[in-house]
């Protein structure tokens, strides 16, 4: 019972993360392949139709990527306790989430670590 | 012991989505009032699983649809009309992942969607559907009680709109009907049957889908700006789907 519970609230949770995101197709991310990347943030595009943030981030070699992270939308993210404050240019995060398929330095946000260790995960509230 | 497994099976029911048949608290099953957000279980208020067979007039729309959801999806090269603002229209916007909120007074029942600032009315006070209303992208609708649900009818729609994410057409011939039932003081239910026989050959009956109350949210600005649809696309949609659209 508690296998199909989980089973059932995780096939839930994926369904419905999709349709958050289906106003632009959350296809074209990589769902198996969650990469985790220490951010410098340059800009917090606190905008509609979703927000995304816009940071830096170091490859394997010590080069310089310029990333661009998306999630839901402001009124959504909004009544889960984020600001167009959350984000500032030069703070230092973790970012989480699924890299395109396209291999362009564009990502679906799952989870933000802020810099004092507080975790953002953006989900609609049931 | 006894209370710890208790609370157990009961947090577990939570969990689960279990919903309990009796009222959190007293309200009129006839009051839909309120800010309202589909449930979290990946149920469609259009599925594809009920969709009768398509006349050749909505088989090629379909066709020609590339949507944002589903098997048919090419990333970077959606069509769907919301994409360049064009409004979502009704049953769409029952399915969108944002709140609405629901309206009563005593001739009519307004519903603002926070997705886009759209907003329909529903007629209560009587009147009959018209005869032949000017396409609309929400249509025109009234609404009566059958016991504890309302029920909605709706002509008038254009033929733009898709009635989901996965790119199913209508045809500006749908009548659309909406049956709400107030399940308990915290669920909505809504069930959508469309009857379109320009687009599908029998009406398209679909489960019902709920609706969680969440009294603390208000509906927030969301409006559909061409400049930040195209800022948004340049910076994240097209790079992420850009190896497709070669």
């Amino acid at each position: 019972m508690r296998l199909r519970c989980m089973i059932f609230a995780v096939t839930a949770a994926i369904l419905f993360d999709a349709a958050a995101f289906s106003h632009h197709g959350a296809s074209a991310y990589d769902r198996n392949n969650r990469i985790t990347l220490k951010a410098s943030i340059t800009e917090f595009k606190w905008t509609n139709p979703h927000v995304y943030i816009l940071f830096d981030a170091l490859d394997q070699k010590g080069n310089t990527d310029h990333w661009s992270c998306e999630s839901i939308n402001p009124g959504m993210l909004s009544k889960q306790g984020w600001t167009r404050h959350t984000l500032n240019y030069g703070d230092k995060v973790t970012i989480i989430g699924f890299p395109a398929k396209s291999g362009s330095k564009v990502m679906l946000l799952e989870k933000l670590i802020l810099a004092d260790g507080k975790e953002l995960v953006p989900a609609l509230l049931d | 012991m006894r209370n710890v497994r208790l609370w157990l099976i009961l947090g577990l029911a939570g969990v689960c989505g279990f919903t309990s048949t009796v009222p959190a608290q007293s309200v009129s099953p006839r009051n839909l009032s309120g800010v309202w957000i589909g449930k979290r279980d990946g149920k469609q208020v259009v599925d594809e699983k009920f969709r009768p067979a398509m006349t050749p007039w909505s088989q090629a729309k379909f066709d020609a649809a590339v949507p944002t959801l589903g098997p048919r999806v090419i990333a970077g090269k959606e069509n769907d009309p919301i994409l360049r603002c064009n409004p979502d229209g009704i049953p769409k916007l029952l399915g969108v992942p944002q709140p609405f909120e629901i309206i009563q007074i005593p001739d009519r029942i307004i519903m603002f969607f926070e997705h886009n600032r759209h907003w329909r009315t529903i007629w209560t006070d009587g009147r009959k559907l018209p005869d032949d209303p000017d396409p609309s992208w929400m249509g025109y609708s009234i609404g009566r009680w059958e016991g504890n649900t309302l029920v909605v009818d709706s002509i008038g729609f254009n033929d733009i709109p898709w009635l989901n994410f996965y790119g199913d057409p209508h045809s500006d011939a749908m009548h659309l009907t909406e049956r709400y039932r107030r399940v308990d003081a915290k669920t909505l239910e809504i069930a959508v049957t469309i009857n379109d026989p320009k687009a599908y050959t029998k009406p398209w009956v679909n489960e019902p889908k709920q609706y969680n109350l969440e009294p603390k949210w208000e509906i927030g600005e969301h409006y559909c700006v061409i400049d930040e649809e195209n800022a948004y696309a340049d910076a994240v949609r097209l790079p992420a789907g850009q190896t497709q659209q070669k």
